[in-house]
């Protein structure tokens, strides 16, 4: 084969990237004389190499836009696990690394360096390929340094359970030469081809300033651990009955009683606890985290250049198994002896790490996160306090680090721009977190911008008023993403039982906030460690539990899908409020669409102003709208907690995830003297001329027993009309919404699930939600009316309907 | 693991001597299957009155939790996941002297 026909085959694995074309190209070229006629590619970036990384194999890695030359080099010993970082090592974070002897280097980088060649989960970093002669001479299979065990759970030793059959979501294939993965072996001394040439597994792209894999690394060559006090007192909260409380952690004494001291042995030899220093009778917890940075691709042991000061994110994630027992050592286990004298193996579950993909988005995006592993929390079963604890003491630490002259982190990190992430458990900790946070003195406060929660519970909802965790404040905005199929937080009991949702959260917020709920998204699929359970599925599907196992619901989305939409909502949401891109808003208030196509039904208040018309959530203001002028409601209607409204003779909570009141219109035929909720404006608030959007939420009561009973129920017609001071009138209806992007009214979103604990043998429960949706009309459509001079506003209801509607949140919006 | 119905084997009550952590008087100890860690905590009674401070078995062969009062004769040990279904377990709780 020529060297341009080489080269031209090699360039049909980037049909849709010209750079990258260009860029390996111009990097083959430099080395031409250097390389054997007869070379094949064997991987792409992304994708794990045919057959893995054999010596001799030539590794081509580019580094377009920066002034750093190619390397085209031989692979000259056996590949290894490593963290890199050594003298003889590059620092490029943990995965393969192989002595490489360059081919096209000016001597003063000639000599062989070990190179990161696969990244941890063996995959080709996105900028290099590897090649391999067509007609390879004998060799045996190099020996090889296995890596860490993936992070995935096997069961424990269950007496007389079968053991459950676990397909990885994503293929994983350590480098054990000569395994082939899709071709068939080839003949030996006859050219071979590949049936299938690569299909990337991320888009690539090099245009894109902190695309490289490189460039994201650790800090240093292990995790952080520091132990800290995590000091709380035992707080109570209280629901209905049933109380759930923090322990107090003060007392060693009690951990080992509460425990025992085999337990504890554990937890020490895994670095979740140990005994104070200082204090003997008090134990410590353990803070592991990991950063990633945007990095200097010339040195990944610094920061990106330029001296800014970058915005940070805490990541946490939620309760999850911490640790578990395996029967032999690994590169991660440890020994613990039991007080029989016995020795075990355990290993930690390293959930923290679930979030890499994220972190490099963030990276890319210029900004540095930091996931905190709670595992310490998870063993001990707490409950929200020890992990927002926890997340802020991960911020403390970058604090430091910020402020030590020795650190990579020194005067780079803006305190001012700060985020945070909780899924799960997490996504409870992290509001707690931010009150936290506001309670500390303004020298070591924290200016936390964005807070996100993924797929949170909802454990204060239940609690008095004044216990329940609410987020407020000027200058904050909040997320809550979570999915239709969520089947671990998945609202079982609605709106009014302990295990709530992040409707709730949202609901609770009065700062500006958005929720986004996702179609086909589940619980755990966000975490690439928590790949526990058969399918990567959560634990009340009903598939899982149920013999023989009904299929898997398709609506549920694959994990590549969960993390695409992590990264472009959760990423957005940080280059919106951290970074100050407005060009994502559009994700938040479901003017556009998400690249993958997915449907939503999104709620949202947020802009330069917000004016509330009316929330129906004062009590004390009886016949006032929350503007102060005097509010009317037709007789049909009602206001009412929403989860507490009845259907005919039903209560409709469990079908209900709000924790908001709404007003509840029964609309049917018949002769009422209004059929309109009428709110007046005050005179102080007549000119609505700055603002551009009147926003509401609505829905109407669904049948959602089957999901054929509601999927042809129509959307409820209204009208809308401004009333103006000198008697105009301007008057809209439904088809004057704005239906752009995801903001056209949407149908719930059928899910059952299987409660293994009800009933004799568990039971199919059905969670559909009836949830409400922000639906929007822009203001430019209401003519005939004085904007500056506005009397009153009114909904109409159509009363052919026959059935509730629900209506919430009158608001003008300044985008 | 899959989450399957909780199978608890075995619950030993321990009265403590000395009051540890708020004002506990009893730790009670559960042998169980299937009891996962997931988003939504473990919760338990004896009779009416809630469990305290549940920590599952990292090594997952159970539960601890602790009582504020002592149970009464008969009292039995309901398991389940908090807001989710509850299952009743053959665990009772015999006090001292009786028969």
């Amino acid at each position: 084969m020529t060297p341009d026909a080489m080269l031209d085959s090699i360039e049909t694995a980037f049909p849709d990237s010209s750079s990258a074309r260009l860029a390996f190209r111009g990097a083959l070229a430099s080395a031409q004389q250097q390389l054997p006629p007869d070379l094949r590619l064997v991987g792409g970036p992304g994708t794990t190499p045919y057959g893995g990384v054999q010596q001799d194999d030539v590794v081509v890695r580019v580094n377009p836009g920066e002034p750093v030359a190619p390397l085209v080099g031989r692979v000259t010993s056996q590949a290894t696990w490593l963290r890199g970082g050594t003298w003889d090592a590059e620092a490029s974070g943990p995965g393969f690394y192989a002595t490489i002897t360059p081919l096209n280097a000016a001597e003063a980088i000639a000599a062989p360096r070990a190179r990161r060649i696969l990244d941890a989960r063996g995959r080709i970093p996105t900028n290099q390929i590897v090649l391999r002669r067509a007609v390879t001479p004998a060799m045996p299979p190099p020996a090889v340094v296995p890596p860490p065990a993936p992070a995935s759970v096997a069961p424990p030793p269950i007496v007389a359970q079968p053991a459950p059959t676990r397909v990885p979501a994503e293929p994983y294939e350590p480098i054990i030469g000569g395994q082939p993965l899709v071709a068939p072996e080839p003949v030996r001394g006859e050219p071979f081809t590949l049936d299938d040439p690569f299909t990337l597994e991320e888009p690539f792209t090099l245009e894109e300033p902190f695309a490289l894999e490189e460039v994201f690394s650790d800090v240093g060559s292990t995790d952080i651990t520091e132990f800290r006090r995590i000091p709380y007192t035992a707080e109570w909260i209280k629901s209905d009955t049933r109380q759930f409380e923090e322990w107090s952690t003060r007392d060693q004494a009690w951990l080992m009683t509460a425990l025992g001291a085999d337990t504890v042995a554990i937890f020490e030899a895994l670095g979740f606890t140990r005994i104070d220093p200082a204090d003997p009778s008090k134990f410590r917890v353990g803070v592991k985290c990991c950063i990633h940075y945007p990095a200097d691709p010339a040195d990944s042991n610094k920061l990106a250049p330029g001296g800014a000061r970058f915005p940070v994110v805490l990541i946490v994630h939620g309760n999850h198994t911490a640790l578990r027992r395996v029967s032999a050592p690994t590169a991660s286990s440890v020994t613990v002896t039991l007080g029989s004298g016995s020795t075990i193996e355990v290993e930690e579950i390293p959930s923290h790490l679930g979030y890499e993909y994220l972190q490099q988005e963030l990276a890319r995006q210029g900004i540095v996160s930091m996931s905190v592993s709670t595992n310490p929390a998870n063993a001990l079963n707490s409950f929200i306090r020890m992990r927002a604890e926890t997340v802020l003491a991960g911020l403390d630490i970058l604090r430091r680090m910020d402020g030590q002259a020795s650190s990579r982190f020194h005067n780079r990190l803006d305190f001012q721009k700060v985020g945070l992430l909780g899924h799960s458990r997490g996504g409870d900790a992290v509001v707690k977190a931010t009150l936290l946070n506001l309670a500390r003195p303004v020298a070591t406060r924290f200016g936390i911008k964005a807070v996100c929660s993924l797929a949170p519970t909802d454990q204060t909802g239940t609690a008095r008023t004044a216990d329940r965790l609410t987020l407020g404040g000027a200058d904050l905005f909040y997320l809550v993403v979570y999915g239709t199929h969520d089947g671990d937080v998945s609202g079982i009991g609605g709106g009014k039982a302990f295990s709530g949702t992040g409707f709730r959260h949202y609901d609770r917020a009065t700062c500006a906030k958005s929720m986004v709920f996702l179609e086909g998204i589940a619980h755990n699929r966000f975490n690439t460690n928590w790949n526990n359970l058969p399918d990567y599925c959560d634990p009340d599907e009903p598939h899982v539990a149920q013999t023989p196992p009904p299929p898997v619901d398709p609506r549920i989305r694959t994990a590549a899908d969960h993390q695409a939409l992590a990264r472009e909502y959760i990423g957005g949401l940080f280059r919106f409020r951290l970074n100050g891109d407005v060009s994502v808003r559009g994700l938040f208030d479901g003017n556009l669409v998400n690249s993958i196509g997915a449907q939503a039904l999104i709620q949202w208040a947020f802009g330069a102003r917000r004016l509330v018309i009316d929330d129906f959530e004062d009590e004390s203001t009886a016949g006032r709208d929350t503007l102060g002028g005097n509010a009317v409601a037709p007789p049909f209607a009602t206001e009412v907690d929403f989860a507490s409204a009845i259907v005919g003779t039903d209560p409709i909570d469990p079908h209900v995830p709000h924790q908001t009141k709404v007003l509840d219109a029964f609309a049917r035929p018949g002769t009422w003297a209004t059929r309109a909720y009428r709110a007046e404006v005050p005179t102080a608030r007549k000119d609505f001329r700055d603002f551009v959007e009147f926003t509401f939420r609505l829905t109407r009561w669904f049948d959602v027993s089957t999901l054929a009973a509601f999927s042809g129920t129509s959307f409820p017609n209204f009208k809308v009309r401004i009333l103006d001071g000198a008697g105009g009138v301007a008057e809209v209806d439904q088809t004057a919404l704005d239906v752009a992007g995801l903001r056209a009214p949407a149908r719930p979103y059928f899910h059952e699930l299987f409660d293994a604990n009800s009933g004799p043998s568990g039971e199919i429960i059905n969670v559909t939600k009836v949830s409400l949706q922000t639906l929007v009309i822009p203001l430019s459509r209401f003519a005939g009316a004085a904007l500056n001079n506005v009397q009153a506003v009114e909904f109409e209801f159509d009363l052919s309907l026959s059935g509730h509607v629900y209506v919430d949140s009158l608001m003008l919006i300044k985008p | 693991m899959a989450i399957r119905r909780i199978e608890v084997l075995n619950g030993r009550f321990e009265p403590l001597r000395a009051r540890v952590g708020a004002e506990w008087v009893m730790r009670v100890t559960v042998d169980a299957r299937n009891v996962q860690q997931r988003a939504l905590p473990v919760q338990a009674r004896v009779g009416r009155q809630p469990m305290r401070a549940v920590v599952t078995s990292p090594l997952g062969t159970g539960f601890v939790g602790f009582l504020e009062r002592m149970p009464r004769d008969g009292d039995r040990l309901y398991v389940g996941y908090a807001g989710a279904g509850e299952i009743e377990t053959s665990v009772v709780y015999r006090a001292p002297g009786v028969a």
